[in-house]
């Protein structure tokens, strides 16, 4: 096993024609991190993800796994990494054991009581002898989980690993990811999800138009970035008005939202007390991974 | 090779619990059984009636067996194969397979034979209980020459599947639906089976045409003939029945439509070697088929962009 990071894509490129797909990406995935990978429809996730399993080839770079290159030895790439779509491709007519048997002597697994491990870890012990096409989609997304698991993986991807599941179910299936990530795995997961994203990932990076416009920790992501949020009684207005100095303000009824650099809620405080508004409650946060996200995609397409 | 025979079991695993073949199993038996049946009534007056004629229908007024295996055959193949790629590629299944570590070519090379292995299955099991009900109705058996004629023929009728299985793959590789896929392999059938006769003619025709007036000479037919069959020979069909005439019965002395106007020729039996010598051009003609369209879903596969369904 390499010394070096479980997964790195280096000037990772894909071309097709005169569309450019996927340009010059540069990500790593620690042993033990959960790294988020998020962008809008269209934004070259897939491209990259199927890149990094050996499914497209590359047109420039490479994807290095374990040390492994995927132009190299793809067939030793594709052993050291578990891929998890959104919507896994099980044969419905077989059971839950009879596909995971598949991908068993695929990766030269010859003790059966491994499959039943995987089975029972993504619990659904109970349907291991019932057809898949019986399955919901949560219960195949778990399947596909146990199916990558099998191979005990380097690296793990997955695409929206909580579609189809239930509240109680989504958190199960993050604690879990979280633990094979606690346990030495690189998983890196796409997800719409934010709050699960922010929840669980340890770092974020963000495609947009086939290039990573940013990645680091949401920390680093954020930057900079706090908002002040005001509850304010008497002239709103003049207050709104007062406020403009200090950040960008937005308002909603009483409730006032300035966009600033630094903690500033003493100089807005006073603002507002100056053009005769009462702050009856004022907070400071810092920004989300949606606002982050958001300002991201705009600062790009202008 | 373990990719391969992944794939392999998995087929087999897959088709054999499948309703689509447990169905054409029992269409493929009963025509045949049917025709046998039928067959064996109207032999049965025949003292000088020869085994093997409970095949080629020889006196019937039905369809003879091997003619439903050259129509049921073709339908057996394409059944099999084609949906057996883009089935796996909209289901995902593919992209599953494939993140795992195999070959791609370990794929396609794993179905092919899971698709042979299929017909042998079917083939070899319903020739074998049809020979075994002509002996029951018949109440005799074949000379040993007889049965070897009829184990060749089932080989060739393996071969004679195998390639509409090659061609349904190599559709369901070009094609992303399986409903154009199926489309296409049925249309092809149909040509084949049914126009390729009149198609043959009609380019013959314009090849060697046959003059009104004054009426043709006898090199001139010949020749407008041999045209025909030589063009009615890319038919796999056609081949297929030829080879059967040849195989099952011994009478048959040559392909050539020469025969046709030798009626001074003696009425000679064939070896079974020699009848095999005599095939052998349209068994090779099969053999070129199957390889072709073999290798073409092959290339097609191997460059074909997988990805997975991410967004």
């Amino acid at each position: 096993m390499s010394s070096g990071p479980a997964l790195r894509a280096v000037s990772l490129r894909k071309v097709y024609g005169d569309f450019v797909a996927v340009d010059r990406v540069d990500l790593e995935v620690g042993r033990g991190e959960v790294v988020g990978l998020l962008g809008p429809n269209g934004a070259g996730k897939t491209t990259t993800i199927s890149m990094m399993v050996g499914l497209v080839p590359p047109t420039e770079g490479d994807v290095l796994v374990d040390g492994y290159s995927v132009r190299r030895n793809p067939v030793e790439v594709r052993a050291r990494v578990g891929l998890v779509p959104d919507n896994p491709g099980f044969y419905e007519g077989m059971t839950a054991w009879e596909n995971l048997a598949i991908t068993a002597r695929l990766n030269g697994v010859r003790d059966p009581s491994r499959i039943d491990e995987a089975i029972s870890r993504v619990g659904l012990s109970g349907w291991a002898d019932v057809e898949v096409g019986k399955f919901s989609k949560g219960m195949k997304q778990r399947l596909g989980i146990a199916d990558a698991l099998l191979k005990s993986p380097s690296v793990l991807l997955l695409d929206e690993p909580t579609a189809g599941l239930d509240p109680g179910g989504s958190e199960e299936m993050l604690r879990l990811i979280r633990s094979l990530a606690d346990g030495g795995m690189a998983v890196l997961m796409s997800s719409h999800l934010l709050h699960q994203v922010e929840w669980i990932c340890d770092r974020v990076a963000v495609m947009d138009r086939g290039r990573i416009i940013a990645q680091g920790t949401l920390d680093q992501l954020a930057g900079r970035k706090y908002y002040i949020e005001m509850e304010l009684e008497g002239n709103v207005d003049a207050a709104v008005r007062a406020l403009l100095p200090v950040g960008r303000v937005s308002v909603s009824g009483r409730r006032v939202t300035i966009e600033v650099g630094e903690d500033a809620r003493r100089r807005a405080v006073e603002a507002a007390l100056r053009a005769g508004a009462i702050p009856l409650e004022v907070r400071l946060r810092r920004a989300s991974l949606a606002e982050a996200y958001r300002s991201l995609l705009e600062a790009g397409s202008r | 090779m373990r990719g391969s025979l992944t794939v392999l079991e998995k087929e087999l695993s897959e088709n054999l619990k499948s309703r689509r073949f447990v169905l054409i199993f029992l269409l493929v038996f009963l025509s045949g059984a049917g025709a046998v049946l039928t067959t064996a009534q109207s032999l049965s007056g025949q003292t000088a009636a020869e085994f093997l004629e409970l095949f080629t229908g020889t006196g019937s007024q039905f369809y003879s067996y091997v003619y439903f295996l050259s129509v049921l055959s073709p339908i057996l193949g394409i059944a099999l194969g084609f949906d057996s790629i883009n089935r796996e590629l909209s289901s995902g299944s593919m992209v599953r397979l494939l993140s795992n570590p195999i070959h791609r070519d370990g794929v396609i090379a794993g179905k092919l034979a899971a698709g042979v292995a299929l017909i042998s299955l079917v083939v070899g099991v319903v020739n074998a209980i049809d020979f075994g009900l002509g002996m029951l109705l018949m109440g005799w058996g074949p000379t040993p020459a007889d049965a070897l004629r009829f184990f060749y023929f089932s080989v060739v009728t393996v071969l004679y599947a195998s390639v509409w299985y090659s061609a349904a793959l190599l559709f369901s590789t070009v094609f992303r639906r399986a409903a154009t896929s199926a489309l296409v392999s049925l249309g092809l059938w149909i040509f084949m089976t049914f126009f390729i006769g009149a198609f043959s003619t009609a380019l013959a025709g314009l090849i060697s045409p046959l003059p009104s007036f004054p009426p043709p000479t006898l090199e001139q037919e010949v020749a407008y003939i041999d045209t025909a069959v030589s063009i009615a020979r890319i038919s796999p069909v056609y081949v297929y029945s030829e080879v059967s005439s040849v195989l099952l019965n011994p009478h048959v002395m040559t392909l050539s439509p020469v025969y046709a106007y030798a009626p001074g020729m003696p009425a000679l039996e064939l070896g079974v070697s020699q009848s095999l010598y005599l095939a052998l051009p349209d068994v090779s003609a099969l053999m070129a088929a199957l390889s072709i369209f073999s290798i073409l879903a092959y290339l097609v596969f191997m460059r074909m962009e997988i990805r997975a369904r991410w967004e």
